[in-house]
């Protein structure tokens, strides 16, 4: 027997649990769950936008004051990056599954250098935008809040600002890896 | 099989969708808990989650499958993809004894076959995504031609890289 005929017996003798009424069950409350999960991830979505909007107004941003034009560039900068996400992650869930596992490889890879892109382009400039903004507001800051908290505020932003880089860094090599694994055959 | 959309809800002629759906997953249940086991190095509780998974898009494609490929065809293809979109979560994945697929033998054929499903596993695991997917199905038996529509690839492509894969895995079996 030749040793590719042996792997074929092991795997035909692999014991494997059929099909349960539980887990069928189980199946159906997921498959319910996620309809509801969906919607629930809508709203929350919409909601926040909504909020952060009417924050936007009420701060004052009607009158176009320097401040209010900065908090607003950071809440814009921060709901383009998790709207860019949201439609990434549910562009997954949602891509056909019944192509054939070339179309879908194609269609996969295109994918991770979208989130490429992602990572590259668009979250470092938008992390420029918002640093900027953020950085517009210190002087206000300065003159309102303590020296203590002041110094905090700059400080803890430096550090937030590297650990963001790293953590782009770390996912860019991770979407890299796997546009490698893809294309290896 | 032949699906129709009445109404808005879509039926199989002569039996329902959910019908149609609970055979599917009573058939079909172990032969894709076993791809997934291949894809995920014999991690049972991540291969029954993917299973899940895979299963679920069964349900959310059901009505629209249009008999252009056998159900196998079409199930295989659903496992296939569905893996390879979770190959993030599996990359890595070290395997354990906990997590291994057991042995229902006792005593020595239970450690040697533990040793050869972990063996198998591994070199299973060392081969690139599509040349898994190729090899698990010549494994579970499926025509090559088959293989070939799951794959999208021509049947003689099909021939050449099994050819190349089974002498791969041997290889890497015998720690060649």
């Amino acid at each position: 027997m030749n040793e590719f005929q042996q792997v074929k017996n092991n795997w035909k003798e692999q014991p494997i649990e059929e099909a349960s009424v539980s887990d069928f069950l189980d199946l159906k409350k997921r498959i319910k769950k996620l309809a509801g999960k969906q919607r629930i991830t809508n709203v929350v979505l919409l909601s926040t936008v909504g909020i952060l909007g009417v924050f936007f107004f009420y701060i004052g941003a009607i009158d176009f004051s320097d401040v209010a034009l900065a908090i607003g560039t950071m809440i814009a900068a921060l709901v383009i990056r998790v709207l860019a996400e949201f439609f990434s992650i549910s562009h997954l869930r949602n891509m056909t599954a019944t192509t054939s596992i070339q179309d879908f490889k194609v269609r996969l890879q295109r994918y991770y250098r979208n989130r490429i892109w992602v990572h590259l382009v668009l979250t470092p400039l938008l992390l420029a935008i918002y640093s900027f903004a953020f950085w517009t507001l210190l002087p206000d800051f300065k003159v309102s809040l303590s020296k203590g908290f002041y110094n905090y505020i700059v400080y803890s932003s430096m550090v937030l600002l590297v650990f963001f880089v790293l953590l782009i860094g770390i996912d860019v090599r991770k979407e890299l890896k796997m546009l490698e694994e893809l294309k290896r055959d | 099989m032949v699906y129709g959309a009445t109404g808005g809800q879509s039926k199989l002629i002569g039996i329902s969708l959910e019908e149609e759906f609970k055979k599917l997953y009573e058939g079909n249940y172990s032969k894709i808990m076993r791809l997934c086991l291949g894809y995920v190095s014999g991690d049972r509780d991540m291969a029954k989650d993917l299973t899940q998974e895979v299963f679920i898009k069964v349900w959310s494609n059901l009505a629209s499958f249009r008999n252009e490929s056998t159900i196998n065809t079409w199930l295989y293809r659903i496992a296939v993809n569905t893996c390879l979109m979770n190959l993030r979560k599996m990359k890595n994945r070290r395997l354990t004894h906990n997590n291994l697929v057991e042995s229902e033998a006792d005593g020595e054929t239970a450690k040697n076959m533990e040793k050869q499903f972990k063996e198998m596993y591994r070199c299973i695991n060392g081969l690139a995504p599509s040349n898994k997917a190729i090899i698990l199905m010549e494994l579970e038996g499926l025509p090559q031609k088959e293989i070939a529509q799951v794959m999208g690839l021509k049947h003689e492509a099909i021939r050449t890289r099994i050819h190349r894969i089974k002498n791969e895995l041997s290889k890497c079996v015998n720690h060649e």
